[in-house]
C-alpha cells in the first residue's frame, strides 16, 4: 500500500453520504481518509434506499400505478426551493436533473459491495414487520424477490419465527388482506401464514435479530431452517414466501438463493425495523468498499479544526487515548443529522464539529428551541427535523450571511437542512447525491 | 339495572369509595369517562407522602396522610417503596445558612412525630462532607443537609386496585364510559344516563345515591342537577427523566421559595412540581416551556447535573383544590369536603367530593362511605385499611419464581412489584401459550403475557389504558421497540383488525407527542429522530 502523509481529502462520518462522496474519491485511495464514530442512521437502515416519495400517497392507492420517482421529486422541488434536491437542481435543465439523480443512485448500488435491486424512476412496494406497505426505490437483493406492485397470481405464504416477537406474521397476512381486497386487480391471489420453530432455538423466546442472522449465515444452519421450512409445507401450494429480515449478516443472498432452491418458493425477507439487520449489512458493505479501495477508517471523533482564511488545514482527531492532527486538502462533512450527532442540541441547536449555522429553510435557527419548531400532531413534516447546515450548489456549507464558510468545506447527507427525510421519503436520495456532488468537488482539492 | 351506589370518577377518591362500599355490601356502580386514575390520580407526585410541606400550615392534611400512609403501606406493600430524601441547604452567607438548617433540623424533628404512623426513618443532619458522600452531585456550594423520608407508590395502580377490590366484592366496573345525563325525578337524583364510548351505546342506570367524585369536573357534572360547587383548579407538572441518577431524593426550593423535589422513581427520575392556577381543560393540559424551565432552574442550584440528565416526558395534573380566593396556590388547603347536596342544596340523591390528596384517599373514602351508609340505614364497619388491596396479601420469592418460570429475575421482580401474589396468576399464562414470555417493553419490562392479563383482568381496553397499567413504553426507547406489538396483542385480545390497531398506534403516538414535546431537547431528538423514521419513514403508518 502506497504511504502518504496529507494533507488528505477527509471524510467525517461513515453512512449513506459518505460512501457516495467515497466512490467519487475512490481513484485517489490513501490520500483519502474516514473519521467516523459509532453508527449512525444508515446503521438503522430497512435495507431500502429512499429517494422520494409521493407525499399524498395512501397505502390503498392503487399500486401498479405509482407516480415515477421524477415527479416526486419535481414535487418535493416545487413545495420547498430550501429542499437539497432543489438547491443541487438550480443547475440543470428540464430533465436531466432526475436523470443524473437516477445516474448517480444506480452507481452507488454497483459500486456497494452488497447487492441492491431497483429500476430506474420507479418506486416499488414491499411489505414491513408492520404489515404495512412502503414504496421505496431500491432494496437489498434479499428483499427484492417479493415487490408486492410486481406479483401475478401469487400465492403468499408469511412466516414467523417463534420466539421472535417482531415479526408477527398473522398480523402482517390479516393486514395485507385488507390491502389486497382494496385492489382491482390484486396481484396475490392467496396469502397464509405459518408460525415455525428455528432449529437450534427450539422453545426459545426473546430472540434477538443478530442471534438468528449471525446462526443463519453458516451453511449448515440455513440448509437446516430450509428443510425445516419445507416440513411445514405439507404440499400446501404457495408461490413466494416472507421471511422476517434476518437471513444472515454476511451471507443474505446465498441464502435467499439457498431457500429458493430448497423450498421451491420464491423467498424474501420483509423490510426492516430498527433494530435493523440489513442495516447492520450495509454499514459493513461500506466498510469493505474503504477498506478495498485503500481508504483509512479512523475510528474516532473530530474535536477541533484549524483554518487559514477561509480554508480548513487541519482537522483535531480525538482517538481512544491521544488527540492527532491530520492536514487536510478539503473535508466531507457527512456527519448525519441528530442520530449521528451532525446536529445536536445543547440548550440550542449547534453543529459542533465546525460551529456552522444552521437553517430551518433559510431561517437562521439560532436560539429557536424544538418546541418552537414543532407541530402539535406527530404526524407529517416537522420544522425541528429539518434543522441543517445550509449548502450552495456545490454542496459547499454557508455562513449567515450566504457566503461560503470554508472553500473547502462540503457538506453531504442528513446533516444538511431543508428536507425531512422521514415524512418525504428522500433520505437516500438526497444523501447519495450531495455526497457525489462534495466528493466531485473536493477532489478538485487534490 | 339498580343500585344502591353509583360512583361517578374513577380517580382514587372514586375507586376508594367503591371498594370501601362494595366491602360494606353496598351494590355499586363505579363509572369512569376515561380509564382509572387517568387524570389527577395517575399524574400527581407519585408519593404518598406525609405532607412535610402543610406542617405549619394545615396540620390536619400532615396527621391525616401520615396515619393513613401507613394504612396504605399495609394494604399495598408490594406497591411502595421508601424513599430517603435530602433537603440540603446552601450557603450564601455562612451564618444564614447555619440558622437555615437549625430551623430545619427542628422541622423535621416535629415531622418525625408523625412518621411513627409510616414507618419512616427519624430525620438526620448532615454535614457539608456527610451530605456530600451520601449524593456525590450535590452542588460543592452547600452547607449540611437534613434527611427525612417519604413513600414512593406507582399511583395509577393504586387507582386500580381500589376499583378491582371493588370488583372482587360485587361491584360493577365501566370505564371509557361518560355520564351524560341524570335521571331527575321530583327534584331528587335518582340515575344517571351514560354513554359507552367506546360501543358507542347508551344506557341509563338507576341507584339510591349518586357520587360525585370527578375531581376538576364536579362542578361541570354538578351542574347537570342544577346544582353549584366551586373548586380552584391548580395544574402541577412534573418531569421524567431517564434512569436513576441520584442516590436519595432531593428536596429545594424553586425561585419563587416554593419546594421543589427530585427523585429516583422506579426505574426512572421525577423532578416536581408546579401550583399555578388553571382555568383550561382539566383533560387537555398544555405544558409550557416556561413550566419546564422553572422545575430545571430550581433543581440546577443544588444538583448542577440535571441540565445533562435527559428528559423523556413532561406531564400534568389538575388539583381540584377547595375553592377560595386570594391565597396562593401553595398555601390553598389539601384538605377535602364531602358536600351532601341534600342538606346543602335540597337535591336528594346527591353527594360531591372535592378536595383531598393522594395520601389521604382511603379516609376520606371512609368518611363518605359512613354517609353513604348513614343514608341507606346500613350498619356495616369499614374495613379498607385492615384488608389487603389485590396481591397485596403477602411477599413472593422473587429468584424462586424467576427461576421456575425459566425467567430474569428483573422481569418478575418488576412484575411482582405491580402485582404482589398476582404475579402468579399472570405467570400461568406462560404454561398456556410460551409465546406470552415474550419481552415486549424491554425498557420496564413487560411480557406479552402481562399485556394479556391486563385486557383480561384489569379493564385495559386501549394503550394508553395498558401504559397506566403496566409502564410499557415509558422508558428510554420512548415506545419505539413496544407500541407497536403491544397493539397488535392487545388487538388479539379485543378482537381488534389490522386497521384498528394501526389506528390505536396513531391515537397513542398522538396524544403522547404532548408530552414529549415540551421535553423535546438534547439527545431525545436523536430518540424522536428514531421515531420517526420507525413509525413513519419506515413503517409508513401516516400512509393508512
Amino acid at each position: 500500500m502506497e504511504n502518504h502523509n496529507g494533507p488528505y481529502i477527509v471524510i467525517i462520518g461513515g453512512g449513506i453520504a459518505a460512501f457516495a462522496a467515497a466512490i467519487e474519491l475512490a481513484e485517489l485511495g490513501p490520500k483519502v481518509k474516514l473519521v467516523k464514530v459509532s453508527p449512525g442512521a444508515s446503521g438503522i437502515s430497512s435495507g431500502a434506499w429512499d429517494i422520494a416519495d409521493d407525499l399524498n400517497r395512501s397505502s390503498y392507492d392503487a399500486w401498479q400505478d405509482l407516480k415515477p420517482i421524477s415527479h416526486n421529486i419535481f414535487n418535493l422541488i416545487k413545495k420547498n426551493e430550501f429542499h437539497p434536491y432543489a438547491v443541487l437542481a438550480s443547475g440543470y435543465q428540464n430533465n436531466s436533473f432526475y436523470q443524473y439523480v437516477h445516474q448517480v443512485v444506480a452507481n452507488a448500488s454497483d459500486q456497494l459491495p452488497l447487492r441492491m435491486m431497483g429500476v430506474e424512476n420507479q418506486n416499488k412496494i414491499f411489505l414491513t414487520p408492520m404489515g404495512t406497505l412502503k414504496s421505496t426505490a431500491w432494496v437489498q437483493a434479499s428483499q427484492g424477490g417479493i415487490s408486492i406492485s410486481e406479483l401475478k397470481e401469487a400465492k403468499l405464504l408469511i412466516a414467523g419465527i417463534r420466539g421472535y416477537a417482531p415479526f408477527q406474521a398473522r398480523f402482517i397476512r390479516d393486514a395485507l388482506e385488507i390491502f389486497l381486497e382494496k385492489q382491482d386487480d390484486p396481484p396475490i391471489s392467496f396469502t397464509g401464514y405459518l408460525e415455525m420453530e428455528m432449529p437450534g432455538f427450539e422453545g426459545r423466546t426473546n430472540l434477538s435479530p443478530a442471534e438468528l442472522a449471525h446462526y443463519l449465515d453458516k451453511e449448515e444452519n440455513f440448509v437446516k431452517f430450509g428443510k425445516a421450512i419445507v416440513s411445514y409445507l405439507e404440499g400446501k401450494v404457495y408461490s413466494h414466501l416472507l421471511l422476517p429480515p434476518i437471513l444472515g449478516v454476511q451471507n443474505s443472498r446465498l441464502i435467499v438463493e439457498a431457500l429458493n432452491k430448497i423450498t421451491g418458493l420464491q423467498c424474501a425477507e420483509s423490510l426492516a425495523l430498527p433494530v435493523s439487520i440489513p442495516g447492520l449489512r450495509l454499514e459493513n458493505a461500506i466498510n469493505r468498499y474503504m477498506n478495498s479501495h485503500n481508504i483509512d477508517i479512523i475510528e474516532g471523533k473530530v474535536v477541533g479544526f484549524e483554518h487559514l482564511s477561509r480554508r480548513i488545514k487541519y482537522l483535531d482527531v480525538q482517538l481512544d487515548d491521544s488527540v492527532i492532527k491530520i492536514p487536510v486538502k478539503a473535508v466531507i462533512l457527512a456527519t448525519g443529522k441528530f442520530i449521528g450527532n451532525g446536529i445536536q442540541h445543547q440548550q440550542k441547536f449547534l453543529e459542533p464539529i465546525f460551529h456552522l449555522p444552521l437553517f430551518y429553510k433559510d431561517q437562521p435557527v439560532r436560539c429557536l428551541s424544538p418546541l418552537r419548531l414543532a407541530h402539535a400532531h406527530p404526524q407529517g413534516i416537522q420544522p425541528f427535523n429539518s434543522v441543517g447546515v445550509r449548502i450552495n450548489a456545490q454542496t459547499q456549507a454557508l455562513s449567515e450571511d450566504g457566503d461560503v464558510a470554508f472553500e473547502n468545506l462540503f457538506a453531504a447527507g442528513a446533516v444538511i437542512g431543508g428536507a425531512d427525510f422521514a415524512f418525504e421519503r428522500c433520505g437516500a436520495g438526497v444523501a447519495i447525491v450531495t455526497g457525489q456532488v462534495a466528493g466531485k468537488n473536493a477532489k478538485s482539492f487534490i | 339495572m339498580e343500585f344502591d351506589l353509583i360512583v361517578i370518577g374513577g380517580g382514587v377518591n372514586g375507586c376508594g369509595i367503591a371498594r370501601d362500599a362494595a366491602m360494606r355490601g353496598v351494590k355499586t356502580l363505579l363509572i369512569e369517562r376515561d380509564d382509572f386514575a387517568c387524570a389527577a390520580s395517575g399524574n400527581n407526585s407519585q408519593m404518598i407522602h406525609g405532607g412535610a410541606r402543610y406542617l405549619t400550615s394545615d396540620l390536619k392534611t400532615t396527621q391525616l396522610s401520615s396515619i393513613d400512609s401507613g394504612y396504605i403501606q399495609k394494604i399495598a406493600p408490594h406497591l411502595i417503596f421508601r424513599i430517603p430524601f435530602i433537603f440540603p441547604i446552601l450557603k450564601p452567607d455562612h451564618k444564614r445558612s447555619k440558622w437555615r438548617l437549625a430551623l430545619l433540623d427542628a422541622y423535621f424533628r416535629a415531622y418525625d412525630r408523625f412518621g411513627r404512623w409510616k414507618n419512616a426513618k427519624p430525620h438526620l443532619r448532615l454535614s457539608r462532607e456527610e451530605a456530600l458522600k451520601l449524593e456525590p452531585d450535590l452542588s460543592p456550594d452547600i452547607a449540611g443537609a437534613v434527611t427525612f423520608d417519604e413513600f414512593g407508590i406507582d399511583s395509577p395502580r393504586l387507582s386500580l386496585l381500589n376499583a378491582l377490590s371493588a370488583h372482587e366484592h360485587g361491584a360493577t366496573l365501566k370505564n371509557h364510559t361518560q355520564v351524560i345525563g341524570f335521571i331527575l325525578e321530583s327534584g331528587a337524583v335518582v340515575g344517571v344516563k351514560v354513554k359507552d364510548l367506546l360501543k358507542g351505546t347508551c344506557e341509563e342506570y338507576r341507584s339510591k345515591i349518586i357520587f360525585n367524585a370527578t375531581g376538576p369536573w364536579a362542578p361541570e357534572l354538578a351542574r347537570l342537577a342544577g346544582v353549584e360547587i366551586k373548586v380552584r383548579p391548580t395544574k402541577g407538572v412534573h418531569i421524567t427523566f431517564e434512569g436513576r441518577f441520584l442516590n436519595a431524593a432531593i428536596m429545594t426550593e424553586a425561585i419563587d421559595g416554593r419546594t421543589l423535589f427530585i427523585m429516583p422513581h422506579q426505574n426512572t427520575t421525577i423532578l416536581g412540581t408546579t401550583d399555578d392556577d388553571y382555568f383550561g381543560d382539566p383533560g387537555d393540559i398544555p405544558i409550557l416551556e416556561d413550566e419546564v424551565e422553572y422545575l430545571l432552574e430550581g433543581v440546577e442550584k443544588v444538583f448542577p447535573r440535571i441540565r445533562q440528565a435527559r428528559m423523556l416526558r413532561a406531564w400534568a395534573g389538575v388539583r381540584p383544590t377547595l375553592y377560595r380566593r386570594g391565597l396562593y396556590e401553595d398555601d390553598l388547603s389539601r384538605e377535602h369536603w364531602i358536600i351532601d347536596h341534600e342538606t346543602k342544596d335540597a337535591v336528594v340523591g346527591l353527594v360531591s367530593v372535592i378536595g383531598g390528596k393522594l395520601a389521604s384517599y382511603r379516609i376520606l373514602a371512609e368518611e363518605a362511605t359512613n354517609l353513604i351508609c348513614q343514608k341507606l340505614s346500613l350498619q356495616a364497619a369499614c374495613q379498607t385499611h385492615e384488608e389487603s388491596l389485590p396481591g397485596g396479601d403477602a411477599a413472593l420469592n422473587i429468584e424462586a419464581l424467576a427461576k421456575l418460570h425459566n425467567l430474569d429475575a428483573l422481569t418478575v421482580e418488576r412484575l411482582t412489584f405491580r402485582h404482589g401474589t398476582l404475579a402468579k396468576k399472570v405467570l400461568s399464562l406462560l404454561g398456556v401459550q410460551p409465546s406470552n414470555a415474550n419481552r415486549i417493553c424491554q425498557c420496564e419490562p413487560v411480557m406479552a403475557a402481562e399485556i394479556r392479563y391486563a385486557v383480561r383482568f384489569e379493564f385495559c381496553r386501549s394503550l394508553e389504558d395498558l401504559r397506566r397499567r403496566t409502564r410499557f413504553s415509558i422508558g428510554v426507547c420512548g415506545g419505539n421497540d413496544c407500541v407497536f406489538l403491544a397493539a397488535v396483542i392487545l388487538g388479539e385480545e379485543l378482537g381488534w383488525d389490522p386497521l384498528r390497531v394501526f389506528k390505536e398506534v396513531n391515537l397513542f403516538l398522538k396524544n403522547k407527542w404532548k408530552e414529549t414535546v415540551p421535553v423535546l431537547q438534547g439527545e431525545q431528538l436523536a430518540q424522536n429522530e428514531l421515531a420517526s423514521y420507525l413509525y413513519y419513514g419506515m413503517g409508513c403508518i401516516d400512509q393508512i
